[in-house]
């Protein structure tokens, strides 16, 4: 009786498994990037990625890092196992070539198709991927000096990691003062502050206390809206006639630019990173269409006081 | 060890002004730690008083510091004094913050029933802690530094899972006009009200280990755990009651941190259990067990305070800080060390 029950779910179970694994097999994209899933930049790519798998009736997976932002011998690791799982394709952030490129031709070379994203936009010919859909850091930063020269500031406090820590924050530290047309300085957070949003106040109203020539203060990315909005406030009337603006939009940006505290935020559309790969792979996959520009920008946008309530409507 | 600490604190509070007894009041545990935080103060103000570090609001703002680690490290401290570790502290923080930060502004919950929901779950994560370590007898930092891994985890997942993100903001307008949130977000004077706070708990956990039998029972725990046994001291309801104390006291950080900034943070907080412990070390507690003061540990967590924010008013590079930063506790412990062995030199003071 009992090996008849326990051949009866077999069998069952082997109908099941073998049904879902055979004629109705999704195709399945993997998505390994540089960074944990708790980064509040990457959680927003994290939702596009599924809103287009929900969207397109494919199976995606998210592998990140575990710690830190960027350690590329972990996301190298990542990556091998990715391939290894046989998926159909591959999106995958290069931050670091120099270690991270010969793996990504391996993926390539198996015949998995490739697209880069967020950073490594030059290599798409050097690992053979279809395209890379990412952000252009140095024009972020560029983006949003030509806010503050319009604004009319003269001298900027740049809220920034240390020099060197992360290659992105760099770039767009770099665009910034190349773009700017006044002078700039640095409140370079210690990396073991960077996730504390009470030190980064304490420290940027060092600077500020420093220097009172300071008339404008622009946030490197989502890191530290929450601590700016402080300084403001505590500032009071000093803050009021200083400019404030920042890259990437949180909700503490969208209040304050409704507020009208904020006088602009640069929205990366991070989303659309984590949407257009997986419709350019399904694309692929299913109908062979090839992505004819090896390189698709996706922001970033200004977002200011006038325009936010559109804005605040979307769900990313 | 211990009669030369009763004799010192007795000949101390007798009020005895000859050099003798200055010197052997010096040799309580947290005076020492005094002297270190004093020299480092008076470095940054001869150093960076003119750059701005003596003004209010930079003082106020090293002081905030100084409170966010000195709440938890005052009862860590009586942990450390019973002999264990909670490397869990800053995963608590995220968690708790997370928890009231879900609850007051997306579910819209009152700030007391988000504030108490919070402290049930650090009430239960205190008590699986001392369960753990009481029970299986394993190192105290494997079994926290286990919990540090699920409750990060679980803070940033279970955010995720809820509003699409790892933070939470606008805590202030979602509790505007409830009057518990006045414990937590206003300010005394120039001063953030967490410098009441931080100043009353160290009271609270200086009294509970000078002053109680409970206290004593600290000290017997961690100066020798089966012997304390013996003598009928319940010793593992010490323990669970002590990491139920340090869960509690993240959760206040969580709050403060909170209206602070405006913002919960599932990955606030990472790297403040080791703040916490080197705030106890400089203040004269003995990673060994047995030997700490929570007053102590106040003047270690203010000369981190100090140094965090101070570093930004000399005229290094930024880039150095973690240098000085280990320079500086450095130099703190180890004139806190030769102020302590020279106070307690036979015919120098001491007995």
């Amino acid at each position: 009786m009992m090996i008849k029950k326990l051949a009866f779910v077999t069998i069952l179970l082997a109908l099941v498994f073998g049904f879902e694994g055979g004629a109705f097999a999704k195709p399945t994209f993997i998505m390994v990037t540089h960074s944990p899933a708790s980064d509040t930049y990457w959680a927003s790519v994290i939702k596009g990625l599924e809103q287009a798998g929900v969207d397109l009736g494919v199976k995606v997976q998210y592998r990140g890092i575990e710690n830190n932002l960027n350690d590329p011998n972990q996301q190298r690791r990542n990556l091998e196992a990715a391939i290894a799982a046989k998926p159909d394709g591959v999106i995958v952030s290069d931050p670091t070539p120099a270690s991270l490129n010969a793996t990504i031709k391996k993926a390539a070379d198996a015949g998995i198709p490739v697209i880069i994203v967020n950073q490594g936009g030059d290599q798409v010919a050097n690992v053979g991927a279809l395209a890379f859909v990412g952000d252009d850091p140095g024009k972020q930063g560029a983006m949003g000096a030509a806010q503050f020269n319009a604004l009319g500031s003269k001298h900027a406090l740049i809220i920034t990691a240390p020099i060197g820590a992360l290659s992105f924050l760099d770039a767009r530290t770099n665009g910034f003062k190349k773009a700017f047309a006044g002078t700039s300085a640095l409140a370079e957070i210690p990396m073991t502050d960077f996730n504390n949003s009470n030190r980064i106040k304490t420290i940027t109203e060092s600077q500020l206390q420093k220097d009172p020539s300071i008339d404008a203060v622009f946030s490197i990315g989502g890191c530290c809206i929450a601590a700016m909005t402080q300084v403001r406030a505590d500032l009071g009337d000093r803050g009021k006639e200083m400019h404030w603006g920042t890259i990437d939009v949180t909700a503490a940006a969208t209040t304050s630019l409704k507020a009208r505290e904020l006088d602009f935020a640069l929205d990366a559309q991070q989303y659309a990173q984590g949407y257009y790969p997986v419709v350019m792979l399904a694309l692929y996959v299913r109908q062979a269409i090839q992505p004819a520009e090896p390189v698709l920008i996706t922001g970033p946008i200004v977002i200011t006081p006038n325009n936010v309530n559109r804005f605040a409507a979307s769900s990313r | 060890m211990e009669a030369l600490h009763v004799n010192a604190f007795q000949s101390g509070i007798r009020g005895n002004m000859s050099a003798k007894g200055v010197v052997s009041v010096l040799a309580r545990p947290e005076l020492t730690a005094v002297v270190g935080t004093i020299i480092v103060f008076v470095f940054f103000a001869v150093f960076t008083g003119q750059a701005g570090f003596l003004t209010l609001p930079m003082t106020r703002n090293y002081l905030e510091v100084g409170a966010e680690i000195g709440i938890i490290a005052a009862p860590v401290t009586l942990l450390m004094v019973a002999g264990e570790f909670d490397l869990s502290v800053g995963s608590m923080v995220a968690a708790s913050e997370a928890i009231m930060g879900y609850l007051a502004v997306d579910s819209g919950w009152p700030l007391p029933a988000a504030l108490a929901a919070a402290l049930v779950v650090a009430t239960v994560v205190g008590t699986i802690n001392g369960f753990l370590v009481v029970k299986t007898k394993l190192p105290s930092f494997i079994i926290t530094l286990a919990m540090l891994f699920i409750l990060r985890g679980a803070a940033q997942g279970g955010l995720r899972m809820l509003v699409g993100t790892s933070t939470v903001d606008g805590i202030r307008d979602a509790t505007v006009g409830d009057p518990l949130a006045v414990l937590f977000a206003s300010s005394i004077g120039p001063f953030s009200i967490s410098l009441v706070w931080w100043i009353l708990v160290t009271m609270l956990a200086a009294w509970l280990l000078e002053k109680t039998a409970f206290g004593n029972w600290i000290y017997a725990t961690g100066g020798d755990q089966r012997a304390a046994v013996r003598l009928g001291i319940p010793v593992k309801k010490v323990k669970i009651l002590l990491y139920i104390a340090v869960a509690v006291s993240t959760t206040l950080v969580a709050a403060l941190d909170m209206y602070a900034i405006n913002q919960s943070d599932a990955n606030a907080a990472v790297g403040r259990e080791f703040e916490v412990v080197t705030a106890a070390v400089i203040g004269g507690a003995l990673l060994t067990g047995g030997y700490g003061s929570p007053i102590g540990s106040l003047f270690g967590a203010l000369l981190f305070g100090m140094v965090d924010q101070g570093f930004f008013f000399t005229p290094l590079p930024d880039v150095w800080f973690m240098t000085f930063l280990g320079l500086m506790l450095l130099a703190a412990v180890l004139i806190n060390n030769y102020a302590r062995l020279q106070a307690m030199k036979p015919g120098g003071g001491g007995s």
